[in-house]
Formats: C-alpha cells, sequence, structure tokens
C-alpha cells in the first residue's frame, strides 16, 4: 500500500508525462483531456496494487496504453489531425524551433505504426525503459518485444523519411 | 542507452528520437482544469463507497459526476463564494445517498457532465438486515484523514453559507493547524477569504485574496473569489 505518496500526487507529478505519452500513442490533442482523467482514474482504482519498488512511468505507460488501445477497440478508429500536417522543410531559425519540429515529426512519423508496435518503440527507445520491463508491462513475452521494436525501427524510419519527402515536395 | 539487438537506427533518426525524450510541459489550462478534476475523484473515493459506474463513452465524467454526489466540498465552496448566495446548511452530514447535482449547480465551469440514460450511477444496497453505515468500506490513515478533512470544512461551509462568518473562522483556523498542506487547502483558503469579506474586514479579505491567487494562481475558484472580495480601500 503506497500510503505515503498518494495516486493524485502521482498523477500531478506526471502529468506533463501522460499527456506526451498520450499523443506519442497517437490520441488527438482534443482527446488528450479525456484520456488523461481515465488514465487517473484507472490509476486511482489500482493504487493500492503499484509495487513501488518498480519505476512508476512504465507502470503509467501500461496504463495509458490499454487506455488508449480500449479507446481504439470502442471507435475502431484511430485519427489524427495532425497526419496530413506538412512538415517545414526550411532550414529553423533557431535551436527550439528546431525542437518543435522535431517532435512533431515525431509523433507524425509514430502515427504510421501500428499501436501494439508503437508502445513498443515509445517505451524502449524514447522513454528508455529495459525489454524486460516493457515485456512485463504489456504483458508479452520478451521475444516478441524485441520482434516488434525490430519492425517498429523499420516502419518508424520509413515514415520519417515519406514525411520529410512530402515535406520537400510540397 | 544500451540499444536492444534490433536494426540500428540511423543517426537522423537517433537525433529525433532524442529531441523527443525531454517531455514538454502541457498547457496550463489543461493541467489546471484536469488535476481539479482528479482532485475531486481522489476525494469522492475516499470519503464515500465507490458507486458501481455503467460503462459509457466518458467513464471519467461519471466518476466525476459521481464525485460531485459524495465530496462536493469544492462546490460547496463555490456556492458559498457566489456573492449573492446563502444557501442553507446541509440538513445532514452524510452526502452519500446525494443526488447528482442538477445542472445548474455545475458552478465550476468544468466539464462535469449531466447523466444521461445510459450513464446512470447505481449505488449497490447495503446487505439486507444490515444498516447503511455498516457496510462501510475499509478506510485507510489517509482516507480518514480526508474525510476529517472534508468534515471540518463542511462546517465552515455551512457557516459561511448562512451568513455566520465569525463561526467559519474556526473550523477554518483548526483545518489549518491540523492539514496546513492538506488536499483541501486551496477550497480553506477560498472560505477564508469569504468569511472575512463577510465579517466586513475588507483588508484581511484582500490580503488573503491576494494570498490565494499568488498561491494557486490556475484555480477554478478564483473568479468567484475575485468577484465577491471587496476592494481594499
Amino acid at each position: 500500500v503506497n500510503e505515503k505518496r498518494s495516486s493524485f500526487d502521482v498523477f500531478q507529478s506526471e502529468f506533463d508525462y501522460l499527456c506526451r505519452t498520450l499523443r506519442r500513442l497517437g490520441v488527438r490533442p482534443a482527446d488528450v483531456e479525456d484520456d488523461v482523467q481515465e488514465i487517473f482514474l484507472v490509476l486511482d482504482r489500482k493504487w493500492a496494487e503499484y509495487d513501488p519498488s518498480r519505476p512508476i512511468r512504465p507502470y503509467l505507460f501500461g496504463i495509458a496504453f490499454r487506455v488508449v488501445a480500449s479507446r481504439k477497440r470502442r471507435l475502431r478508429r484511430e485519427v489524427s489531425d495532425a497526419v496530413d500536417e506538412p512538415i517545414a522543410s526550411t532550414p529553423p531559425p533557431d535551436e527550439v524551433l528546431e525542437t518543435v519540429r522535431a517532435r512533431k515529426l515525431v509523433v507524425q512519423a509514430l502515427e504510421r505504426v501500428p499501436l501494439p508496435r508503437r508502445a513498443v518503440l515509445v517505451m524502449h527507445d524514447i522513454d528508455e525503459i529495459p525489454m524486460r520491463e516493457v515485456a512485463r508491462t504489456l504483458s508479452i513475452p520478451l521475444f516478441t518485444g524485441y520482434s516488434r521494436l525490430r519492425k517498429a525501427r523499420k516502419e518508424f524510419e520509413v515514415a520519417v523519411l515519406a514525411l520529410r519527402t512530402h515535406a520537400v515536395e510540397s | 542507452m544500451k540499444r536492444a539487438p534490433a536494426e540500428p537506427t540511423s543517426p537522423e533518426i537517433e537525433r529525433l528520437l532524442a529531441a523527443e525524450r525531454d517531455v514538454p510541459a502541457a498547457a496550463p489550462d489543461l493541467k489546471a482544469r484536469a488535476l481539479e478534476h482528479a482532485r475531486v475523484a481522489f476525494l469522492a473515493r475516499r470519503a464515500a463507497p465507490t458507486p458501481t459506474l455503467v460503462r459509457s463513452g466518458r467513464p471519467w465524467a461519471v466518476a466525476i459526476a459521481a464525485a460531485m454526489a459524495v465530496a462536493t466540498i469544492s462546490f460547496a465552496a463555490l456556492r458559498a463564494l457566489a456573492p449573492s448566495a446563502v444557501v442553507p446548511a446541509p440538513s445532514s452530514t452524510n452526502q452519500q445517498n446525494a443526488s447528482p447535482p442538477a445542472p445548474a449547480s455545475n458552478t465550476a465551469g468544468t466539464k462535469t457532465e449531466t447523466l444521461g440514460p445510459r450513464e446512470q450511477i447505481r449505488n449497490d444496497p447495503p446487505p439486507s438486515g444490515s444498516s447503511t453505515g455498516s457496510a462501510a468500506p475499509r478506510r485507510s490513515p489517509a482516507t480518514d484523514a480526508h474525510a476529517v478533512e472534508l468534515a471540518i470544512l463542511q462546517r465552515a461551509r455551512a457557516a459561511v453559507a448562512s451568513a455566520r462568518f465569525s463561526a467559519a473562522l474556526e473550523p477554518i483556523a483548526e483545518h489549518q493547524r491540523r492539514f496546513p498542506n492538506g488536499l483541501l487547502q486551496e477550497e480553506r483558503e477560498a472560505l477564508r477569504v469569504k468569511a472575512l469579506a463577510g465579517l466586513g474586514e475588507t483588508e484581511a479579505a484582500s490580503a488573503a485574496a491576494r494570498r490565494f491567487r499568488e498561491k494557486f494562481p490556475n484555480s477554478v475558484l478564483s473568479p468567484r473569489l475575485e468577484a465577491g472580495t471587496p476592494k481594499a480601500p
């Protein structure tokens, strides 16, 4: 039982991470608020089951992933209002803008990777969570985790190239 | 980072992924709203047994509606803060069986929605032969603390609502003493402003309002507070 740190404390301190994770998982900006609230309800309900010796972010990612997957199953659709947004090909005026563009490109490219593989890619290559923990969080065999990662990296790279090309052409 | 035994990624992809690793801050207004909703839901679960929720398209909205039905201190504070509102104190301190609020009582400007036909909250009946009280779930020390916080501020809220402003200061002081950083400190400070304003302590009310704004810059209570606080000469 986590008496010292409440579910609300965790939700508050990891709020930015949760919102970004939802975007990485393909949630539209307009739906982030609904989904982040749903994450809190799940987190609060299951808080007594959380093992505080485990890192919190993989645990939160697992909840976020299930919320997003559940929504996807429910709605049978996954859309993004940013998919066709071109990436500017002109040189950035400063480093900040470059970072913003890079983030946008990452989110758009991630949307082209199927959700189960995208989750592995985000957890491992962005959140830098060890593969064993990734597999545990997503309830998949370790081998499947590596297999998904390999495919996801290829898909992601192809998506980045396609988006870059699209930007240059437009 | 030690790479997993998969195909290596190109330097460009590595740079992109690295840029994404720093988490940007969420929009402040989104954060303020979401945290306030979460806080109310958090308190509700600790103040009353969890109602059984019928699934809907927006389960969190249903839960927040339930939250409003059982742990309404935030919204009670808002009602108390309304410039012309002198609402009667609740006839019973047991809020657990309260009905979901009517739309008009949703004064917080939140996204909480009225329950539709598919979004009914079902409070499971107590076991036959048992009293309502005997069916209460086991509570943790933290849960008890939240319940005590609620009870203290309910007294303050009721006093403010019935224009007994000096009577409100005692529970406010008690809450300050026992829970200086409690979950309901925001509501406590809002009630303090209202009580001081009601007593005609204009300068003290303005100072308290200023401190409130500094400490809770994104509070949903701020607009009401602003409207109901007299300006210090």
